[in-house]
């Protein structure tokens, strides 16, 4: 399961439910209240099963629920210590420093169930590792790496399985090394349903153009796009195949062509989407950069840089493109200003 | 509890002038673009441009606008408010200052109008009327500003504050259909939102920008009123109008803060009235209404306490004055007192004790304690940097506080700057009164003043530099190298001028005064290569700096009035070098519409035309083809033609002609004279507008300049005669004899012989030329003129002077020499016209027999000796060395006879072929009394060699002596032969191992062509004339 960040609009309509719900649970003959949180809802209900395979919710009078693991958002256990519980809150919001400094003092009791341990273990490694993504410090990108590599070892069975697996191939990434990360971006897209596969083959093309391996990365993000897949995960998923293809058209010096299919996915994708938006506005610059279009690229680089700049790699790669970008066109100052950022807050140096 | 209607903060810049409703526009610009929808659609354009405006991209938030108005992203709701949101951006763009202010506002102005044009129902068509009237405003404060300048002239001044009052006039419009709008919408919320509490923002809206409108109207028909002068009835009309407006809306509003501010204003109008009694009266009442105020109202309060000052200082109530500075003292805060208001009250402090001081006997105590207290308060001021900072700097700088500024050595970076800046600001106020100075010794002293304030700004910039500070942001640093590079520029430090403006532009190329250090240094780079003593091929360094910089500016800035003016410069240089491909090049790189596109043709033209001159006079081994000097001559008139057709267009005939465009006439008129098509010419000259003739004869001031006069009534002169318009060509003799002896001295009679020898020349080259140029006809069609003319003049029974009898003289003359060397018919002709010259000069010789007074004295030895020259050309040579050895023995030291007497013997060596007499044309001969009375080339040479005056002589003497040897080489036969070539190639090896230079390029060419023909007699295959000297030193053979 990859956790979105829908911000704190969508939290509430996760929450308000909940809270409308409770007091007519409370005097239904069902007590408990574990709630699992989908992507397009909440089933309060008790978590009978929750392995790699599927989540099970007894939500009373017989009624049972099966729900696809990967399409899991968060689970909150009934049973789950309040800390606990406060700071999944914190990593749904994206406050991952905050969540991780909670975690950290978290002790479970000597009873607390394997599954409550799995959070604990899981939100810890999953906050390190968005961290470590954060700032693309090596150091910590090795140690978020080795900790969420222990999960997927330790818990081979999880419900978090799935996301651990994309996560630990995202870290990899950032690390450059891209043959460990293609191996656990595989398992994805071997996977039983086709929304995974797909979030699988998309990662595995975001590797293959990493590498600049462009016709393999279009490769895989077209056979992505074969998959038959509906619902909002497989929406996602088809976007961002769309993005990675038209990087590759872009790269492949068919900018045009890559900035109508971009242009199409802006138009398409909701606000809320930022990290499918950086994406689509870097391959926009990236597009308008090789067709020589100096000016219309540095707009696009910018949308990344002040609307969407809480997606780290995304930014990074903005910030990047626009220090070359403004030299170019004699904005040495602007060039400067945007490189000091850089090395600021990613510690990174301009490529150009 | 008074209403407030919330200020947005500090005053905008230049507020001072026009402090009210520039309030508003700030608040309108702070509120225009927050208030459009959030998008659904992916593409956040109001999201994404209010980033790009807050992070001060404001070019690029321009670009992104044109951009979405094609995009496919762009959303409906924002596509159709982008022509308002670049209005906006715009007038934000303004307020950056500089050269673009104008632009920008005209721009804003464009776009806002051209939405309200294309969506007059959409909600923002009010804020949008709002802005632009604001923007006609802003333009009427900008050429207020500039009419304010000093430097300007009385008509400038005037024209620019009715540009002013037009401006301001548009505003009043524009405020006035606002208010219409705005009452209307207020009448119809009104009734709604009787039925409908939910409308009653919208309607409080409306009331607001109501209000907005007549205050700002009253506002703007108060600015009307200044720009008249006092005396003039509209400036009471206005004024009164304005100041009943303000009345009227304070009793109307007085519960809103905005309705006691209009009171402030009325007792501003009443003050400008001449009523300070009752502005007083209004600014206590104001004080006191606002008494007990926090918040944004204080400031109202503060302006009003200044207000208040400055009328007392008008009203000579001192006391009053100085027990409100008191209160104040006591009651404001830390916060107000360095904010803008609190800064002004500080300065009106200080200006109030300054004028208690000078109501006191010097050193008394009173006049001490005053000065203390005006010290105090402009000391206060200089600690906040601004405007206001330099007017108190500059009055601490007066005498009555110890003269010019503290001795000591500033030791830190502040200080060395704020000095710095004091001194700059003298330097700007100094400069701009240079211009105005009414005399000679004005205009001394304000440069001595202006040279001394420079120098010292330099210094302390200097000193501030050294110490700056590690966080000195880059906007700081730089206005320090600019200002310090426009400072060596005054030095005329063209190099360090040229170097700190170059760094500056390269380095922050987006900073505001980036254009202009560039445009500095490539000025400098300019001046540098003017100045340079190196020969022209050697000014590398500054080329190539001008070249880079300029390549450099294009394609940072392409089209900018900055770099059209670089490639001014660059194009200078190109022509100068005689680079004419490149200046044709540089001349495609300026804008067809540029204002300088006219000058950069005709100055490439003038080069063309200058080259063909010089190209074309050249010796035939080395001159270039006809067919390139066709083209030389076919580009420049067409670039002349050109030039001149775009300067006339846009001729004002109000406005004296420009020289350049005068000068480039003329040009053009000599170069189709030259070109046989004297008809052109005339028609030319003829030009009612601009035609030099026309100018000259209307005393037009372009005539003064230079020799335009002269050279103008001669060019007419030679047109009218190739035309055959005798009488006309009469008519500008007697304009030439007027125009050289305006003087009225009796060097009158020299200085038209002079031109008239020149003329003769001209006519001798121009004939030459044409048929070189295989222009037969037409040079058979201006010889036939000439011809006409002269016999006509020569025939008069009345009117012939010595001076007009000595140019038919001297023409025929010329006209003989021209047709020497050509066909047997031209050379039938060449003896006719030395004949009628020769008969001519006897004619002179004896009317100055018969009568003294005819000629000036001793202008007999001129003419025997042009007769000698024309008795030479007919062959006559025994004749000719009889009047020649007549005039040395009177005076043996004539060089000008010692000359035509070589030249003699040389042209009777040719024509006879006796080697004797080439000895003689070199070593001279003809001993009397034990010396050679005749020099021959060789004594001529030794003898003018010291002085460089007579460089030209010296080069021709030699030239001749190796002429004398080649031409008698080809006379001789071995080995006296090739001795003599041998001879001849050491003589120039001589000359130039001397003077490398050989005289310059013509006579470098001369000896380059004749060195080439000794070359190929001596059998040397490739003879490559002067460079073989260049590269293998000696001649082969050096040894005699």
């Amino acid at each position: 399961m990859k956790l979105r960040q829908y911000g704190w609009k969508c939290i509430l309509q996760s929450v308000f439910p909940l809270g409308l719900l409770l007091p007519f649970l409370a005097s239904a003959p069902f007590a408990w209240a574990d709630t699992v949180r989908t992507l397009s809802a909440s089933i309060t209900g008790k978590v009978v099963e929750a392995t790699s395979q599927k989540v099970i919710v007894d939500r009373g009078q017989g009624r049972i629920e099966e729900i696809n693991p990967h399409l899991v958002d968060m689970i909150f256990f009934d049973d789950e210590p309040s800390v606990l519980r406060t700071a999944k809150m914190a990593v749904a919001a994206g406050r991952y420093e905050e969540a991780l400094t909670a975690l950290e003092k978290v002790q479970l009791p000597e009873n607390a169930t394997s599954l409550v341990r799995q959070e604990l273990e899981f939100y810890r490694s999953f906050c390190k590792a968005r961290l470590a993504l954060g700032t693309s410090d090596p150091q910590s990108l090795e140690q978020a790496s080795e900790g969420l590599s222990q999960f997927i070892n330790q818990y081979q069975n999880s419900f978090h399985y799935w996301s651990a697996c994309e996560l630990l191939g995202d870290l990899l990434t950032a690390r450059g090394d891209y043959a460990s990360a293609s191996q656990f971006y595989g398992r994805l897209s071997k996977a039983t349903w086709p929304e995974l596969q797909m979030r699988g083959l998309v990662a595995l093309g975001r590797t293959q153009l990493a590498q600049k391996k462009f016709s393999e990365a279009a490769k895989a993000f077209d056979d992505a796009l074969q998959i038959q897949a509906t619902g909002p995960a497989a929406d996602r998923a088809k976007t961002a195949a769309t993005l990675g293809k038209a990087r590759c058209l872009a790269e492949r010096d068919e900018p045009d062509q890559a900035i109508a299919m971009v242009q199409e996915v802006i138009k398409n994708t909701p606000v809320e989407e930022a990290s499918l938006l950086a994406e689509a506005y870097n391959t926009l610059g990236v597009a308008h950069r090789k067709a020589g279009r100096t000016k219309e690229a540095i707009l696009a680089f910018l949308h990344t840089d002040l609307l969407y700049f809480s997606v780290a790699t995304q930014h990074i790669e903005a910030l990047d493109n626009l220090v070359s970008l403004f030299a170019q066109v004699g904005q040495r100052q602007r060039a400067e200003e945007v490189a000091k950022t850089l090395r600021e807050r990613y510690k990174r140096e301009p490529s150009g | 509890m008074r209403k407030q209607i919330a200020r947005a903060g500090s005053m905008p810049r230049g507020s001072q002038n026009w402090s009210f409703p520039a309030v508003f526009l700030l608040l309108v610009v702070c509120i225009a673009s927050l208030t459009g929808e959030i998008t659904p659609a992916a593409e956040e354009s109001e999201r994404f441009l209010q980033a790009l405006r807050e992070r001060g991209y404001l070019d690029l938030a321009l670009d992104y606008i044109e951009q979405m108005r094609t995009s496919p992203l762009c959303p409906e709701s924002f596509r159709e408010v982008l022509d308002y949101e670049a209005g906006v951006l715009l007038i934000e763009n303004s307020r950056l200052g500089g050269t673009l202010r104008e632009k920008s506002l005209e721009q804003a102005k464009e776009r806002l109008q051209q939405f309200i044009r294309e969506k007059p129902t959409h909600s923002r068509v009010s804020e949008a009327s709002f802005l632009l009237a604001n923007v006609a405003v802003e333009l009427a404060q900008l050429k207020k500003e500039l009419a304010a300048q000093p430097g300007k002239t009385p008509e400038e001044k005037n024209k620019l504050l009715a540009e002013a009052r037009q401006r301001f006039q548009e505003a009043q419009k524009a405020f006035e259909t606002a208010e219409r709008r705005a009452y209307e919408r207020a009448r119809t919320l009104e009734e709604e939102a009787k039925q409908n509490p939910r409308k009653e923002v919208e309607r409080d809206d409306a009331r607001r920008d109501l209000l907005r409108a007549r205050l700002s109207l009253a506002g703007v028909i108060y600015e009307i009123g200044k720009l008249y002068p006092q005396s003039d009835p509209n400036y009471r009309a206005e004024l009164n109008e304005a100041a009943k407006r303000f009345a009227e809306l304070y009793e109307k509003y007085k519960d809103f803060t905005a309705g006691v501010y209009a009171r402030l204003q009325e007792g501003r109008v009443r003050r400008d009235l001449g009523d300070p009694k009752a502005a007083i009266e209004i600014f206590k009442q104001v004080i006191a209404l606002l008494q007990g105020v926090s918040g944004e109202e204080r400031s109202v309060v503060n302006e009003a306490v200044h207000e208040l000052i400055q009328s007392y200082i008008l009203t000579k109530d001192f006391n009053s004055a100085t027990a409100l500075i008191d209160q104040w003292r006591d009651q404001v805060r830390p916060d107000e007192e360095s904010s803008g208001e609190g800064l002004r009250v500080h300065l009106s402090a200080a200006q109030l004790f300054m004028a208690v001081a000078a109501s006191q006997k010097p050193k008394t105590q009173e006049h001490t304690r005053a000065v203390a207290r005006a010290r105090e308060h402009l000391n206060f001021v200089t600690r906040f940097p601004g405007p206001l900072q330099r007017e108190a700097g500059q009055l601490l700088s007066q005498q009555l506080f110890g003269g010019a500024s503290d001795p000591s050595e500033p030791t830190d970076f502040a200080t060395a700057k704020e000095r710095g800046d004091t001194a700059w600001g003298s330097f700007v106020v100094f400069v701009g009164q240079l211009n105005a100075a009414p005399t000679p010794q004005e205009r001394q002293k304000l440069q001595q003043q202006a040279d001394q304030v420079r120098d010292e700004a330099l210094r302390f910039y200097r000193l501030a530099l050294a110490m700056r500070p590690n966080d000195l942001s880059p906007d700081e640093m730089n206005l320090l190298r600019f200002r310090m590079a426009y400072l060596y520029w005054s030095q005329q430090d063209y190099y360090r001028a040229a170097v700190l403006g170059e760094f500056l532009a390269r380095n922050y190329p987006q900073n505001l005064l980036a254009k202009q250090a560039a445009e500095i240094a490539v000025k400098a780079y300019r001046i540098l290569y003017a100045q340079s003593s190196a020969p022209r091929e050697e000014r590398d360094f500054e080329t190539s700096r001008i070249e880079k910089l300029v390549t450099w500016m294009n394609s940072v800035w392409p089209k900018e009035r900055e770099t059209i003016e670089a490639y001014m410069m660059l194009l200078d240089t190109a022509v100068d070098n005689r680079d004419l491909a490149k200046a044709e090049a540089i001349l495609g790189q300026i804008p067809e519409d540029s204002p300088r596109r006219a000058e950069a043709e005709l100055r490439v033209g003038q080069g063309l035309w200058a080259t063909f001159l010089l190209e074309s006079s050249k010796e035939s081994e080395v001159r270039p083809s006809a067919e390139q000097l066709a083209a030389y001559l076919q580009k420049a008139r067409q670039l002349l033609e050109q030039g001149i057709g775009r300067m006339k267009s846009s001729f004002d005939e109000s406005k004296p002609v420009e020289y350049t465009l005068a000068f480039s006439v003329l040009s053009l008129a000599g170069l189709l004279i030259e070109n046989g098509q004297a008809s052109d010419a005339v028609t030319w000259l003829e030009d009612p507008q601009i035609g030099s003739l026309v100018l000259v004869r209307k005393n037009d001031p372009a005539a003064d300049r230079s020799n335009f006069r002269v050279e103008t009534l001669k060019a007419a002169l030679r047109a009218y005669v190739g035309t055959g318009q005798l009488e006309k060509a009469e008519g500008v003799m007697k304009e030439l004899e007027v125009a050289t002896s305006a003087g009225g001295d009796a060097a009158a009679a020299a200085r038209l012989t002079q031109v008239y020898v020149g003329l003769a020349r001209q006519l001798q080259e121009s004939l030459r030329r044409l048929r070189q140029d295989n222009k037969l006809e037409e040079a058979d069609r201006l010889m036939r003129g000439f011809e006409l003319f002269l016999t006509q003049i020569k025939s008069r029974k009345e009117g012939n002077t010595f001076t007009s009898l000595n140019w038919v003289g001297e023409t025929f003359y010329n006209l003989a020499c021209s047709l020497e060397g050509g066909s047997p018919g031209e050379k039938a002709k060449s003896q006719e016209y030395y004949k009628n010259a020769a008969d001519t000069y006897v004619g002179i010789l004896r009317r100055i027999r018969e009568s003294p007074d005819f000629a000036p004295a001793n202008a007999a030895t001129g003419i025997q000796l042009r007769l000698a020259s024309c008795l030479s050309g007919l062959r006559k040579f025994e004749e000719a060395v009889k009047i020649l050895l007549a005039l040395l023995r009177q005076k043996e030291t004539r060089i000008d006879v010692q000359v035509e007497a070589a030249r003699t013997y040389q042209a009777w060596a040719d024509a006879e072929g006796r080697a004797a007499f080439y000895t003689l044309a070199i070593v001279g001969g003809h001993e009397e009394k034990g010396r050679k009375l005749m020099w021959g080339w060789q004594g001529v040479a030794r003898r003018v060699q010291p002085y460089p005056q007579y460089q030209s002589l010296f080069h021709e003497a030699w030239y001749n002596i190796a002429l004398c040897r080649l031409n008698q080489a080809q006379r001789e036969t071995e080995p006296k032969r090739s001795e003599l070539l041998r001879q001849a190639e050491l003589d120039i090896f001589r000359v130039y191992q001397l003077y490398p230079d050989l005289g310059g390029e013509a006579t470098y060419a001369r000896y380059d062509a004749l060195l080439r023909r000794i070359q190929r007699l001596r059998g040397v295959r490739d003879a490559q004339g002067l460079q073989a000297f260049a590269q293998r030193g000696a001649p082969v053979g050096k040894s005699l």
